[in-house]
């Protein structure tokens, strides 16, 4: 545990300030593309009045009605495509500079007393630790981004609505719901452990056979997804529900192979 | 006794790195692992700490498969760059229940490392010797030594070859694989030769002057000539 | 201390010590250096100093008691013993490598002489 600990707070340390700056040049993006999209849609209602000498409620009509806070928001859908790229780069790059680095530090990671499974462990919560980071301060960044929607602009000209907005995507990734926030983890955990199920075997076979290994591994996971929604199209044997569950036990079956095929690379076949 | 048995590695289109590679590393020795470039020696090694997989073998020491018995001197850094020697030693004494702080700080004395100097700023020969600080420190009874000597100038040499003959060595065995052999033909104990990943030859130097006459040099050219 | 790589360390090393005893450098009853320090000083294996110093008590020139350094033999005879096998092993050496230029002993003997007086000589003059 204390070895899991050290770690852990090693791994955040070392890459803190670059995440630091990154969240804090998306969250400047972020907000200034909210002013952007109020100052833009203003000048356009003024430039729509002066040309085609419209009223205001005519121009609005024009631009098929008011700012919503949805489109006011649109840009962070990239901004959160590109923080969800970030991650990802970052899983692989949490394992390459130790192997890369102007230091070996794989080898002494390697070589610490106790179990391997903690330097997987430990990098993992690294990444989710950003992630959530990430998510905590988006979250701010959205309620921010409304008092300035709300502030700079006319409150004629705004649509209510909830208070992210009708941008679907953006419903998507957030809502009040805590259930929602543990399935994006569960993605993300999902997703970061496949990343170091790559890196692990790249890591410890010739290129070919990773290559080879690499495709086995995903294709365990698309083809039983496929399958399984074919019968399911075909036949109609279970109902939705019954459906979602087997859909999610597949899932869930898959990671615990994803994992223990992490921590037996890590533990036997890897090398420096 | 540090017993390595029956080690064997093969690579994709590499058959035999490692051909059953057998051999003893005794307590208060000093063995040398020699071979021509590439032989295996790093590959030895790093198989005997577990950081390179290998098909077959058993490492033992003292018939149990312990492995915070032995103690590793790479001909690298490991340590990250951004961290300063004095945090190196920190972090080793906090993972290392077993660490010597005494004598961590003496050798840093005598190698006049400072605490604050950036690893990332080093010279090769003093990332060479924080390795070997940090190998001692670990206060393991066996040592195993990547190239201590190799590009490194003369002073630097000259440092490290006191070590091998200081208090520092009581109670260790070590195995060493160096190119260098003139600067510390006295020194060692045994000689293990190494070809195209199998052992051909174990000698013990001294036999080997008092019944032959050769030296360690003379006795590899004999041994790789052939 | 340079070492001739061919011959056995622990025997240059043994007559390196037993050259110093006979000379007085390590004076009878004097202590004499640690095996560590011997170590150390000569840039050797702590073990091969330790076979140095067991072959300098098994000839009786060291005592070695428990918790005290040890010390060089009190027993002129012993010294006396090791000067003559010093002697005699140059002498040896001596032979070996002029015997078989087959000079006669007499101008070998009349050659040696010379030499010798002049080392003599140079080293009263210095």
């Amino acid at each position: 545990m204390k070895k899991f600990f050290m770690l852990s707070n090693e791994e955040i340390k070392r890459s803190f300030k670059l995440y630091l700056s990154i969240l804090t040049m998306l969250v400047i993006v972020e907000l200034t593309s909210v002013v952007y999209q109020v100052l833009h849609y203003q000048s356009k209602l003024e430039d729509l009045m002066k040309k085609e000498r419209l009223t205001e409620m005519e121009a609005v009509d024009q631009l098929n009605g008011p700012l919503t806070f949805g489109d006011a928001t649109n840009y962070f859908k990239y901004m959160i495509a590109i923080g969800i790229m970030f991650t990802i780069l970052y899983a692989f790059q949490i394992w390459y500079r130790d192997w890369y680095g102007e230091s070996k530090y794989i080898y002494r990671l390697l070589m610490l007393p106790g179990k391997r499974i903690t330097i997987l462990l430990s990098k993992l919560t690294t990444v989710l630790v950003f992630v959530c980071g990430f998510m905590g301060i988006q979250w701010i960044t959205i309620l921010l981004s409304r008092r300035l929607y709300e502030w700079l602009l006319p409150e004629h000209l705004q649509a209510t609505s909830k208070i992210i907005g009708e941008s679907a995507a953006l419903n998507m990734l957030y809502t009040f719901n805590v259930i929602d926030t543990f399935v994006i983890l569960a993605l993300a955990l999902f997703v970061i452990t496949m990343v170091f199920l790559f890196v692990l075997t790249e890591r410890s076979y010739q290129k070919g056979k990773a290559l080879l290994t690499i495709t086995k591994d995903v294709a365990l996971l698309i083809v039983p997804f496929i399958a399984l929604r074919y019968l399911f199209d075909l036949t109609s044997i279970l109902i939705p529900n019954q459906q979602v569950f087997v859909y999610l036990s597949f899932i869930l079956i898959y990671f615990i192979y994803i994992s223990w095929k992490c921590v037996r690379l890590l533990n036997h076949k890897v090398s420096i | 006794m540090l017993e390595v048995r029956g080690l064997r590695k093969s690579y994709g289109r590499k058959k035999n790195v490692l051909n059953d590679v057998s051999f003893t590393v005794p307590l208060n020795q000093l063995t040398c692992l020699i071979g021509l470039n590439g032989e295996g020696k790093s590959t030895i090694l790093k198989a005997i700490m577990g950081l390179v997989p290998v098909d077959a073998g058993t490492i033992k020491v003292d018939g149990k498969t312990i492995h915070d018995s032995i103690a590793f001197v790479p001909d690298l850094s490991t340590m990250p760059g951004y961290m300063s020697v004095g945090e190196a030693i920190a972090y080793m004494r906090d993972y290392y229940p077993d660490w010597n702080q005494q004598v961590a700080e003496e050798l840093m004395g005598f190698f006049k490392l400072m605490a604050t100097d950036r690893i990332a700023n080093l010279s090769k020969g003093n990332k060479a010797k924080v390795n070997l600080l940090i190998g001692f420190a670990m206060n393991r009874p066996y040592l195993l030594l990547d190239e201590p000597l190799a590009g490194i100038d003369l002073f630097t040499k000259e440092q490290i070859a006191w070590i091998f003959s200081s208090h520092y060595m009581e109670g260790k065995g070590i195995l060493m694989t160096t190119h260098e052999i003139a600067e510390v033909e006295h020194l060692i104990d045994r000689v293990i030769f190494l070809q195209n990943g199998t052992i051909i030859q174990e000698d013990d130097s001294e036999e080997m002057r008092e019944l032959y006459g050769k030296s360690v040099q003379d006795r590899m050219r004999e041994v790789y000539q052939t | 201390m340079h070492f001739d790589q061919r011959t056995p360390i622990y025997l240059q090393v043994l007559y390196w010590f037993k050259k110093r005893i006979v000379m007085g450098e390590f004076k009878r009853g004097e202590s004499i250096p640690s095996r560590r320090a011997l170590a150390n000083e000569l840039k050797i294996h702590l073990n091969t100093a330790q076979k140095v110093y067991k072959e300098l008590e098994d000839q009786l020139l060291i005592t070695t008691d428990r918790n005290v350094p040890s010390k060089v033999t009190l027993d002129q005879s012993i010294i006396d013993r090791a000067r003559t096998e010093l002697l005699e092993n140059a002498v040896k050496q001596f032979v070996d490598s002029i015997y078989a230029i087959q000079i006669p002993l007499e101008e070998v003997i009349i050659n040696f002489e010379k030499e010798y007086n002049i080392r003599k000589r140079s080293e009263l003059n210095a």
